[in-house]
């Protein structure tokens, strides 16, 4: 049994692709999303485990899993229908599959809740997970796509959609309450833009309806990563007892 | 200003080529000079070269399969935004 309200987090962030916006390079989007998962988990006294940069490689990963044994495993960079990358496009986590996978290690996320920000792994790696007992996969098929152009209303959109499904989660939201969130949370950027009259909209809409459509979640749906009530539940009861 | 009308791409590039062109043209003249050749959108794919676009580079891609009649599926949606947009005046 892993432990609850305990998470392991791999964020890679190297110079992988310019693209001249916010950021230099298209990862420091993750890593920007990341941080503000990372920091609420801590704020919410979740035992975070963050291995960042050179720390999320796939001996790292594998230990921290093995060590701290947690339930929940976050992950933020580029994937494939079987694998997910860590530093410098490493191999981290990959079951046998399309691309080349010499030493599956994919139960490593056995009896876990895995959030991944990054393309395709729900095509291979999200089904071999669950077959091997892994209890729910949040990911995408075959695409995750971001516009990189910096605005509260653009780029900042996919932090806050992806920010905001991992910390429905530490919230205490069951996997199939945070992936209805992320639903609508793209739904409602999606109306947003079709009020919007700029030369931006035609993009945007395409790439959150893009997005919305390829998120995927696989396994249980009322799984949870944490022992306590949500912070609803709380104040409901608090309410009650007073 | 936007239409709420459902718009079949596949057929109207079939059909009006031309006329999607157009609304494709108008789309791309909005555009600052100043971000045409920026990236827009980006995936986080594993292959080793990540894939990203540019303003001009999702025009060129889209004129060149406007006039071939084959907008991929997935490229269907941004058209049909384009469309709504863009494309009112000359239905």
């Amino acid at each position: 049994m892993t432990r609850l309200d305990v998470g392991v987090f791999a964020r890679p962030d190297w110079p992988d692709v310019p693209v001249y916006g916010r950021f230099e390079y298209l990862m420091d989007y993750l890593f920007w999303t990341g941080n503000e998962v990372v920091s609420y988990a801590r704020s919410m006294n979740l035992n975070v485990h963050d291995l960042k940069r050179d720390d999320a490689t796939r001996e790292k990963v594998e230990d921290e899993l093995r060590g701290a044994d947690p339930v929940f495993f976050f992950h933020a960079s580029h994937g494939g229908d079987n694998i997910l990358t860590g530093q410098g496009m490493s191999n981290l986590i990959c079951c046998p599959g399309l691309h080349p996978c010499p030493e599956p290690n994919h139960e490593v996320l056995s009896d876990r809740v895995i959030y991944t920000l990054s393309c395709s792994s729900a095509k291979e790696l999200g089904p071999a997970v669950i077959e091997a007992n892994g209890i729910s996969y949040i990911g995408y098929l075959p695409l995750l796509w971001i516009v990189v152009l910096e605005g509260d209303d653009v780029d900042a959109v996919f932090k806050d959609i992806w920010a905001g499904g991992a910390i429905a989660l530490i919230d205490g939201k069951t996997t199939g309450e945070a992936y209805n969130w992320l639903r609508r949370r793209y739904e409602y950027w999606i109306s947003y833009w079709e009020m919007n009259p700029g030369w931006e909209a035609p993009i945007m809409i395409w790439v959150l309806q893009a997005d919305l459509q390829n998120l995927k979640l696989l396994g249980k749906r009322d799984a949870r990563i944490r022992s306590t009530q949500t912070r609803v539940e709380s104040k409901i009861e608090e309410e009650v007892m007073s | 200003m936007r239409s709420k009308e459902k718009i079949e791409v596949g057929k109207l590039v079939l059909e009006r080529g031309e006329y999607v062109k157009g609304a494709v043209d108008k789309w791309f003249k909005e555009i600052p000079k100043e971000e045409l050749d920026k990236p827009v959108i980006a995936a986080f794919g594993q292959e080793l070269k990540p894939i990203t676009y540019t303003p001009r580079e999702l025009y060129e891609e889209l004129k060149g399969e406007i006039k071939e009649r084959k907008v991929p599926k997935e490229r269907e949606a941004f058209v049909s935004e384009i469309m709504k947009r863009y494309g009112e005046a000359e239905k």
